[in-house]
């Protein structure tokens, strides 16, 4: 982006930079499985999450500026995630929808199943559930929303091929990746 | 009259039984079927591995069969005997069908069969897809290869049963604890009904002091309850020329409404 990415911004401008880009989060559905029906309900009439700016449906990966990887990812999908998430304008943001996109859920002994979508994308919100209720997904999108709100465009420039240096979110706490054999609830 | 010419020139649809079937098939490739049977209304042809097209061919071409329609083809793993390739085929006319199942020659080292892409355009990837997940290679198909179902440079054949699942051997599945948890109470009551009861009395012990300290606990919980309560009623009591301060103040924007209305009738 230029200029901001190596300067940091001074507090009130970067306040109405980082409000604009919160509340106008154009959201690439990678909708996969099952969940993608959640996250299909969730942008519908009734918990509607364009009334917290999230616009679905881009036209494309180049429009979008939030990706929801929704649903069970597998090897032969991975290729084709990754690329399509390469070709969004920094900065973006991912939210992982579901425990087969946290650590591939039931399918966690298949030979086909990617074993979380971390492994190719840095994530920043974990939602949990199987499929998660579409609040769930909303809290997602509200913390993220607030880590935004506060965020360094130049720090996250900076992070912008490592880690993310905040921790990824979890909605509801705990760990995503958590197996039910080794940790029961 | 339209519906006299078309009787014409071709025979009327007839749903043959599946033993008529067997009977035509039998009769027709003596050399191809090896045994036919029948189950649940359904026909299954076991059929000579290397004349498996021909048989294919005639289900397809003979006027009475005219099954054009490859429904639907599967692999299965036969343990020590290799794979069986079971092939339904359909007749849009007559709606009759036929299972062909064939045993893939080569054993488990290299099973193989004759592709049946020259009868039924529509195998190729039903064939494709057999090769992916059991590994049985069709002679005579247009490409196998790239794999359409796994990534293009897995290793293994994720089907076959004795396929490693390597997740499974870090973890073990949790599918196999279950059956041994129910073993293991039954083992205890073959031990002896004295050791079965004495733990069940220091488990209602357990239990009745958890019990006693629970109706505590709740008492306390009530005991607090209620003292909030009383506190809240004293509040409210306190409060109450509050609540009609805000009373006041409604008042006070009503009339503040008055006095423009005033103004403005003046």
């Amino acid at each position: 982006m230029g200029l901001i990415d190596r300067t940091e911004v001074p507090q009130p401008l970067k306040f109405v930079l980082n409000w604009g880009r919160k509340y106008s989060l154009w959201v690439m559905n990678f909708g996969l499985a099952c969940c993608a029906i959640e996250f299909i309900a969730t942008s519908a009439a009734r918990h509607d999450f364009m009334r917290l700016g999230v616009i679905p449906f881009a036209h494309g990966p180049r429009q979008a500026d939030l990706m929801v990887v929704a649903g069970t990812l597998t090897d032969k999908m991975a290729p084709a995630l990754k690329r399509l998430y390469e070709q969004m304008p920094e900065p973006k943001y991912v939210i992982s929808f579901g425990s087969c996109s946290n650590c591939g859920g039931p399918y966690w002994d298949s030979y086909s199943v990617t074993k979380g979508v971390d492994q190719i994308l840095p994530v920043d919100v974990y939602v949990p559930g199987c499929p998660p209720r579409g609040e769930a997904l909303l809290d997602g999108i509200v913390q993220l929303q607030e880590r935004i709100g506060t965020e360094s465009l130049k720090a996250r420039h900076a992070e912008r091929y490592g880690p993310r240096i905040p921790e990824p979110i979890v909605v509801g706490g705990g760990d995503p990746t958590r197996h039910p054999v080794d940790d029961p609830m | 009259m339209p519906t006299v010419r078309s009787s014409e020139t071709s025979p009327p649809a007839t749903r043959l039984a599946p033993e008529a079937i067997a009977a035509l098939l039998a009769e027709r490739l003596p050399e191809a079927v090896t045994a036919t049977t029948v189950a649940h209304g359904q026909l299954t042809v076991d059929v000579v591995p290397e004349h498996l097209p021909r048989a294919a061919a005639l289900c397809k071409r003979e006027k009475a069969l005219a099954m054009d329609f490859f429904d639907m083809m599967a692999g299965v793993d036969a343990g020590e005997d290799g794979f069986h390739v079971v092939t339904r085929l359909y007749s849009t006319r007559h709606r009759h069908a036929v299972l062909l199942r064939a045993l893939a020659e080569g054993g488990r080292e290299a099973p193989r069969l004759p592709s049946l892409t020259g009868v039924y355009r529509g195998a190729n990837w039903h064939e494709r897809e057999a090769y992916d997940m059991y590994g049985i290679v069709f002679d005579g198909h247009p490409g196998l290869e790239p794999r359409i179902l796994t990534v293009e440079n897995f290793e293994g054949w994720p089907l076959r049963k004795d396929f490693l699942l390597t997740t499974r051997e870090i973890k073990p599945w949790p599918g196999e604890k279950v059956p041994k948890a129910k073993e293991e109470p039954a083992k205890a009551d073959a031990g002896g009904e004295p050791a079965d009861e004495g733990p069940s009395e220091e488990e209602k012990a357990a239990a009745k002091k958890a019990k006693a300290e629970r109706a505590k606990q709740k008492a306390a919980e009530m005991r607090a309850k209620k003292r909030a309560q009383r506190e809240a009623e004293a509040g409210g009591a306190q409060g109450s020329p509050g609540e009609a301060a805000p009373e006041a103040g409604g008042e006070g924007r009503g009339g503040g409404g008055d006095e423009p209305g005033k103004g403005e009738g003046a």
